[in-house]
């Protein structure tokens, strides 16, 4: 931060003084603006968010629809599978991504190259267009519909960026840390487990937010590849319920629209700065 | 696990040579287990799928050769569906990109509340698409819809955004570019942000225009990061599929049924897997050939 | 700091045990278990204990697929049980835009259900797939043994899943569809009830012109998004006495222009909600039961939650017959969809699977089902008082009931219903189009997928 502030005071010179507060208040307002708007309404009642002039403060505070989305017919059940989804996803991503993070960063070996190439390069393949040919596959191995094909494509399609960030992480770690160690006779496990692993915890936690937002958001692979209500994930439903509900209750919809948000948004509310930082340093080199 | 082999016995066993070379391999064989059995099988599948004909009103699964291709490139919808593909990709990049500049340029000035506004600028990225689809589905209605609402109050005549195929369209880039600008400026913050400070103190002493400045010096010296902004920008549009299926369903009359949604609707509507499959090779072969075309650019003008 | 890392990891470790144990004996409740024969569900493992037949006779073992939960009849197979201990019928539900292919790629690997529920559209194309078994002579037997019973089903019961002279399963249900309008309104206005579509028009646009609608508030509610099949257009094309080839529409014909031309009318006079094109079922439907549209075309099954939402059947709302084509009365058809039960090609027992459809369709069984959903095929069940008092509609609308004629269908159904959507859409937005080119147009297209 210090290096880059030097660069600032000196780079901002050319950047006139005052304009810049124009995109940044464009920037407030348009990221912020759908979801307060969004949270503005989930309070009022049905018949409220067809009034004009609109109000973006409603006249009273209105928790019904969110009772309303608590007591969803399966409501439970969408939120339950969205959390065992994305937690399982992430934990297997996670160890998975150090175990051949570590294997990149700190070994040589033949075929190296062309192995990190097979696990990066399918960083380029956008996961809707797969659901065709892994519909198929899928259900050629009768697991259509199962939490398991959920799992594997999530892990598989969250490996090649872990994998990355932690390669890149692990080869800045001094050497020397691990030589202690290894002169005492450890394991590679052992020297993962007590050396990488406790000073990377940062790295480890930017990958676990990627992975986990994309299971928690995850949408194609959940709507193709499963059939029954009760595989349904929070996304996936939400989806639905423009269908089945009877009726256009917007302000129901977008309380349930909110509280599949809110999670995610409070994990990072949490975690800010280690995931900006994480973004802007290693995951997009 | 299987890495925690014995590796203490004498160094100069064989069984123990052999252990020591299979650590590596064994650290990396779960992750190319399920990339390669995942990713990579979609991706051969897909294209050994699009030669056979396999739907519903087809007994077996003959082989066809470039038949479904043939059948594609010379289909109404499909074209259309690229066409509006195309479009739809142009006017999310260019409109991402340029706010993607701004925003990047101006979080970088900015010494006041910087990262607040740093992890304001983020959270779209963390909405589902499905999520941000309701949400503009909202704000764009004709009844319920907050732009309507301002364009009443100040008198203007209703726009139908959702029953439009050019407004629809024009929808569904806002929503998308809503959903991908944030990643774009935190790609292009960190291209700002390792400028070597030297080239612009030596432009400014020689009386260089702000505009010069923006275009002769601070553009190229972050075009690789702005070739990655510019791939991740045609990928993420390219294969928009949360947003759009949620947002319009691919309507009004085919205006915004983009390639993923096109292959969705002949996959699982038509049951058409091998038409499908073929749709996916097409929008494989879009996304290699841009990024092949980025870097190249890119390459060259650094 | 590792101490905590191992804690949390075995924390989430017993966390994903838990859940996933949840997810093996949770799910839907009436839905009994099923071993080796079903790939594609959740709920399939364990519990195997209640499989204690009787020791009489061969043990058959049956599964039976359902479109939806709701078509599962209420006892869930127990007074079939009693009846037959030989025999075991496993249920589960395959929703009904899943059932072909799943039903498919199981019967490719060998182990198809034995009865599973589709939309009777997809019968064409599960024939060329060889993949359903001729009831034919199951049927006869039946006729012969038990006239009475087979005599109260209606002829639409057979003819649904009939196919090149074979039978291959049961239509219990039937779902007709009809013309809803508000009677407050129509009243209030002096205005008599439409009998042809062209008075559909004329009385939207009194309506339009009577100020008794308010903003937002139109004549008639449609279904043009891209998110549903077009059921509801060519059930009016059947009204209108549109004619099919092969199972295929002819849009270019009078009833073809017509309806276009209706479509093109609706949208010139503004007798339907702008933003109609991006309507989905659900809103069309809520557009009449949240009082904003006067007329619309809504399936018999909903009609139970206008009666609870909107207001009591002859209050608010009126159901009756679609209206028919000037000067084409005689070409007038009720129509309906149907989602028999259909049988695999593969069943071993064919005299069980027989058992199993008479029971699904036995006055005892299906009337439940009928007065809390979806309309059957027992014609015993349907003249009923009982049935009268739970769905008054019906008191009226029997007769045409009874003819309803299913909406054709072809091998290549869901190719038609991808045309005739970009037709709909097509006409909507351009209303001044002549009708006679629109129709040449995708007549063409329909006559490119034969």
């Amino acid at each position: 931060m210090s290096q880059s502030g030097m660069n600032k005071a000196k780079i901002t010179k050319f950047i006139n003084n005052r304009l810049h507060f124009i995109p940044l208040a464009i920037l407030a307002v348009w990221t912020i603006f759908p979801l307060l708007w969004a949270f503005s309404s989930s309070f009022k009642k049905p018949a409220e968010v067809y009034q004009t002039p609109p109000q973006l403060i409603p006249t009273d505070f209105n928790f019904a629809n969110y009772m309303k989305v608590f007591e969803y017919d399966g409501f439970l059940r969408f939120l339950l599978n969205s959390i065992f989804l994305s937690v399982t996803t992430t934990v297997l991503a996670v160890i998975i991504s150090i175990l051949a993070g570590y294997g990149f960063a700190r070994y040589a070996f033949r075929m190296r190259h062309i192995l990190l190439m097979l696990i990066l390069v399918p960083r380029i393949i956008p996961r809707a267009s797969l659901i065709v040919p892994l519909f198929t596959g899928i259900s050629a191995l009768k697991l259509l519909d199962t939490y398991t094909a959920l799992i594997i494509t999530y892990v598989a399609t969250a490996i090649p960026l872990g994998t990355w960030i932690l390669a890149g992480f692990f080869k800045v770690i001094p050497k020397a840390l691990e030589e202690a160690a290894q002169i005492d006779g450890a394991k590679p496990w052992q020297m993962i487990w007590y050396v990488v692993i406790p000073i990377s915890l940062p790295a480890i936690l930017t990958v676990s937010i990627f992975s986990l937002r994309e299971a928690w958001n995850e949408f194609p692979f959940v709507l193709a590849f499963t059939t029954s209500s009760e595989m349904r994930t929070l996304p996936y439903q939400l989806f639905m319920l423009q269908e089945s509900l009877g009726m256009q209750d917007w302000p129901m919809m977008l309380a349930f629209t909110l509280v599949t948000i809110t999670p995610l948004l409070i994990l990072y509310l949490i975690f800010e700065k280690r995931v900006v930082n994480g973004v802007t340093s290693g995951a997009v080199k | 696990m299987s890495v925690n082999q014995q590796v203490t016995a004498g160094p100069s066993t064989k069984s123990s040579t052999f252990r020591k070379k299979s650590v590596p391999y064994l650290l990396i064989f779960p992750a190319v287990l399920f990339v390669a059995g995942v990713l990579a099988y979609a991706v051969i599948s897909g294209i050994l799928l699009s030669f056979f004909q396999y739907d519903l009103n087809t007994i077996g699964r003959p082989f066809v050769w470039f038949q479904n291709y043939i059948y594609l490139f010379t289909n109404s919808a499909f074209l259309n569906s690229l066409m509006r593909s195309i479009i739809f990709v142009a006017l999310s990049v260019i409109i991402g990109l340029i706010l993607g500049l701004a925003f990047a340029i101006s979080l970088y000035r900015t010494t006041k509340y910087g990262d607040f506004f740093k992890g304001l600028s983020l959270i779209p990225y963390l909405v589902s698409g499905v999520a941000t689809a309701v949400m503009f589905r909202f704000m764009f209605a004709s009844d319920v819809g907050l732009i309507n609402m301002i364009l009443d109050t100040f008198g203007l005549e209703q726009v139908l955004f959702l029953a439009d195929p050019n407004w629809a369209l024009f929808v569904t880039v806002l929503a998308n570019v809503w959903g991908i600008v944030p990643f774009t400026v935190l790609i292009l913050l960190s291209g700002i942000q390792a400028i070597d400070s030297e080239l612009f103190e030596a432009a400014i002493v020689d009386g260089a225009s702000k505009l010069n400045l923006l275009f002769k010096i601070l553009l190229p010296l972050i075009s690789p990061m702005m070739g990655i902004a510019l791939i991740w920008l045609s990928f993420a549009s390219f294969n928009m599929f949360d947003v759009i299926l949620p947002l319009t369903g691919g309507g009004p009359l085919r205006a915004t049924e983009y390639l993923a949604v096109y292959m969705y609707n002949v996959a699982f509507t038509e049951f058409q897997y091998s038409l499908g499959s073929t749709v996916m090779v097409v929008i494989l072969f879009f996304n290699v050939t841009l990024s092949v075309i980025y870097l190249k650019i890119f390459k060259s003008a650094e | 700091m590792k101490k905590n890392l191992l804690f949390l990891f075995v924390f989430l470790l017993i966390g994903m045990l838990t859940l996933a144990a949840c997810s093996s004996n949770g799910g839907e409740e009436d839905a009994s278990t099923d071993e080796g024969s079903v790939d594609n569900d959740s709920n399939d493992s364990g519990e195997d204990n209640e499989q204690a037949s009787s020791d009489d006779g061969e043990n058959i073992t049956l599964t039976v697929w359902f479109g939806r939960g709701d078509f599962i009849p209420e006892d869930n197979f127990e007074t079939f049980h009693e009846e037959n201990p030989n025999i075991t019928v496993e249920t589960d539900v395959i929703p009904l835009e899943q059932s072909v292919s799943d039903f498919i790629r199981n019967f490719n690997a060998g182990n198809a259900p034995d009865i599973f529920q589709t939309y009777h559209e997809n019968i064409p194309a599960l024939n060329t797939q060889n993949a359903l078994y001729d009831m034919t002579s199951q049927y006869e037997e039946w006729e012969a043994n038990d006239p009475d019973s087979y005599n109260k089903l209606m002829p639409q019961a057979f003819d649904v899943t009939s196919y090149d002279g074979a039978i291959h399963g049961l239509g219990v249900h039937m779902g007709p569809r009809w013309h809803v309008y508000r009677n407050d309104l129509f009243e209030e206005a002096g205005l008599d009830f439409p009998e042809t579509w062209d008075d559909v028009i004329e009385s939207g646009i009194a309506l339009r012109d009577s100020g008794l609608l308010e903003d937002g508030q139109y004549a008639y509610a449609i279904v043009a998004g891209a998110d549903n099949a077009p059921n509801w257009f060519q059930s009016q094309f059947q009204a209108m006495g549109g004619e099919y080839v092969d199972g295929v529409p002819q849009m270019d014909t009078e009833a073809g222009h017509y309806l276009i031309d209706f479509y093109q009318t609706l949208k010139k006079e503004e007798l339907i909600h702008p933003e109609s094109i991006s309507w989905t079922s659900g809103e069309m439907r809520g557009a009449f039961i949240g009082e904003n549209a006067a007329m619309a075309t809504i399936g018999d099954n909903i009609f139970p939650v206008i009666k609870e939402d909107l207001s009591e059947y002859g209050e608010k709302w009126v159901a009756s017959t679609q209206p028919h084509r000037p000067g084409a009365e005689d070409k007038w058809r009720p129509n309906a969809s149907s989602w028999p039960m259909v049988v695999s090609q593969d069943i071993e027992h064919p005299e069980a699977v027989t058992k199993v459809l008479q029971y699904l369709i036995d006055t005892e069984t299906v009337r439940e089902v009928a007065h809390r959903y979806q309309p059957t095929t027992n014609s015993e069940v349907m003249t009923e008082q009982e049935y009268f008092e739970a769905k008054p509609w019906q008191e009226e609308l029997a007769e045409p009931f009874g003819e309803a004629e299913m909406i054709p269908s072809s091998t290549v159904h869901p190719q038609v219903m991808s045309v005739l959507l970009e037709l709909m859409q097509y006409t909507i937005t351009n209303p001044d189009e002549d009708p006679a080119s629109i129709a040449e147009t995708y007549q063409a297209q329909l006559d490119d997928l034969g």
